[in-house]
């Protein structure tokens, strides 16, 4: 069978990563570890990818793209990417979100909770039945809601994994993923997932899962006299 | 287009401005005598999203410009009547702005310029507007330029592409935040500078003494915030405002902010004519702050006190718009500008730190 030449982005992480995944299913991955400036790496990197396995740009026929949640600032410009690519040569992109991509990297006929760190005392979580298979919908908790309903030796996975294990008896899976998925989306396995997936369940729109940071501005205004008709 | 664009040596620029709070691309044509012409300008205003804050907020900027440029750029296309193909070169505001909107523009641009095989050009959003009235009015170098919008208030001398030198600049709030900031005191609503002028045309500018902060001193910089105070005061003590009330302060902070914009222009005039004696001056007025009509009295008055000429862009170039950002991209391409994927994106970019670009001889720009 042969796949659609796939070219897959991430970088809603501390990490600025992409993969191809060729007609015949295997993959090239380029990973760099960074805490910001995706935005001034990632096409570089995609030209180093596209360069090793001596295609060019008009080759691809699908994008696959991180959709979230994660850094707000890297995910768009993942997205941005993305999208510009799919304008740009007419071609499908498919978003997948984070939890989601992360999910691919586990073993066949496992389940576990995803838990990924999100700051001020809160998760990220999704339960999966498997590489790909989501239980519910993904969520962000205070971290007490996130770690709800674990037993002794349940699978998890993610940031928020060590707590788990720590505090639930959970099991931490990321010893039996590949090196490259440990802590991060697998690059690899996105790729691969998204030869197969069908554009329209997968639409490349971010997905923060956290309100922006704004109020509705009030207390700057005087007082008004009730408005007179013909003054 | 692109046949055209060959046999006549024409350049056709793809911009794109996602800056602030306007989601936007366009597509100018560039001949080889300078001359430019629109081809499509799309823009998005995100008024909407921002009205109940009552100023634009970075993230919620951020979040629409990501889900919508793509289409605006397939629109810009469409209207255009262009094929990604027929482009010569992809040109998106590179700073200064909110970090997160400029982000999700130049990283479409350096992504669309490697799938398509096409230059960048990363564009400084004011330069985009100090070159727009070559655009518009076809003005040759120098001239000056008045930015004045809710980001900036500057006055600057306009060299070349590139060659810029600022004498000056706002020391505390821009000219376009002043009239937010007054509009919200008196809960004029959003955006604050249409709301105000509105408010001002049944007042009496006579009626309260507003500080004309700077003036005095023998420099090119703005302050409004001492105006502003002075502002809040006079409310502050008359509240509950009535509607006259808000017409007379709104009239009489007008008075205040043109004159003080007229005064400076002046005073950047007589530099100009000491410096370049034998060029008519120039003023551009650039911004948003440009399309209020008594700002815009109060130069044509000082213009023509010094028998210079003032050049007003439409209102829809004069506001953040892609077509600026397109024709800067084809004057700096026309140079042999060309940027890297990995250009930094930049929340602060002061013009004058820019260099002059490529060989621009023959322009006129040197004294």
């Amino acid at each position: 069978m042969v796949l659609p030449l796939t070219l897959a982005l991430d970088t809603a992480q501390p990490r600025c990563q992409c993969a191809l995944a060729l007609r015949d299913g295997t993959t090239l991955s380029e990973i760099e570890d960074r805490q910001k400036g995706h935005a001034e790496v990632l096409i570089g990197q995609v030209d180093t990818l596209l360069a090793r396995a001596g295609l060019a740009y008009a080759d691809l026929e699908r994008i696959a793209v991180t959709t979230g949640p994660g850094s707000f600032t890297g995910l768009r410009v993942g997205l941005s990417a993305a999208r510009a690519f799919g304008l740009s040569l007419d071609i499908p992109v498919i978003g997948v979100p984070t939890l989601l991509a992360m999910s691919l990297a586990m073993p066949e006929n496992t389940s576990a909770r995803i838990l990924v760190d999100a700051r001020r005392d809160e998760m990220y979580r999704q339960d999966f039945a498997g590489p790909g298979l989501p239980v519910g919908d993904a969520a962000i908790l205070p971290v007490e809601a996130a770690l709800e309903g674990l037993e002794p030796g349940d699978a998890v996975l993610g940031t928020g994994a060590p707590l788990a294990c720590e505090t639930r008896g959970a099991v931490d899976l990321e010893a039996h993923l590949a090196p490259a998925a440990r802590g991060f989306v697998g690059i690899a396995a996105l790729a691969r997932f998204a030869q197969t997936a069908d554009p329209a369940d997968f639409p490349p729109d971010p997905f923060y899962l956290r309100a922006p940071d704004a109020k509705p501005q009030t207390g700057f205004a005087v007082a008004r006299q009730n408005r007179r008709e013909g003054r | 287009m692109s046949e055209q664009a060959q046999s006549r040596n024409e350049s056709l620029i793809l911009g794109l401005e996602t800056s602030c709070d306007e989601t936007a691309a366009a597509l100018v044509l560039r001949d080889s005598a300078g001359r430019g012409q629109i081809v499509s300008n799309v823009v998005r205003s995100q008024f909407d999203e921002h009205a109940e804050f009552g100023g634009v907020v970075p993230e919620i900027a951020a979040r629409a410009h990501v889900q919508w440029l793509d289409r605006i750029i397939a629109r810009a296309m469409r209207e255009g009547d262009a094929r990604l193909s027929d482009i010569d070169a992809i040109a998106a505001t590179a700073g200064p702005g909110l970090i997160g909107g400029v982000l999700v523009g130049l990283t479409s641009a350096k992504a669309m310029a490697a799938a398509l095989d096409k230059p960048l050009i990363a564009i400084n959003h004011l330069e985009a507007h100090a070159l727009t009235p070559r655009l518009t009015d076809g003005v040759d170098f120098p001239y000056l330029l008045l930015l004045v919008s809710g980001g900036h208030s500057q006055l600057v001398l306009v060299r070349g592409v590139g060659d810029y030198e600022r004498w000056g600049t706002t020391i505390d709030d821009a000219l376009g935040e002043a009239f937010d900031k007054t509009a919200k005191l008196l809960d004029l609503g959003y955006p604050g500078g249409p709301k105000v002028e509105e408010a001002a045309r049944t007042g009496d500018a006579k009626r309260f003494a507003f500080p004309r902060p700077l003036l005095k001193q023998d420099r090119l910089d703005f302050s409004f915030s001492g105006l502003k105070t002075a502002v809040r005061l006079a409310a502050e003590e008359l509240a509950p405002v009535s509607d006259t009330d808000i017409a007379d302060i709104c009239a009489g902070f007008q008075a205040a902010v043109s004159e003080i914009v007229a005064a400076r222009s002046s005073d950047a005039l007589d530099r100009f004519a000491a410096l370049y004696p034998g060029i008519a001056p120039v003023l551009v007025v650039a911004g948003g702050v440009a399309a209020n009509k008594a700002i815009a009295s109060a130069l044509e008055r000082a213009v023509a006190r010094h028998g210079a000429k003032l050049v007003v862009p439409p209102p829809a170039l004069c506001t953040d718009n892609g077509v600026m950002v397109a024709w800067a991209g084809a004057e700096r391409f026309a140079l042999g500008a060309r940027d890297g994927s990995d250009f930094v994106a930049q929340a602060r970019w002061p013009l004058d730190t820019l260099g002059p670009v490529g060989d621009q001889n023959g322009e006129g720009a040197k004294p």
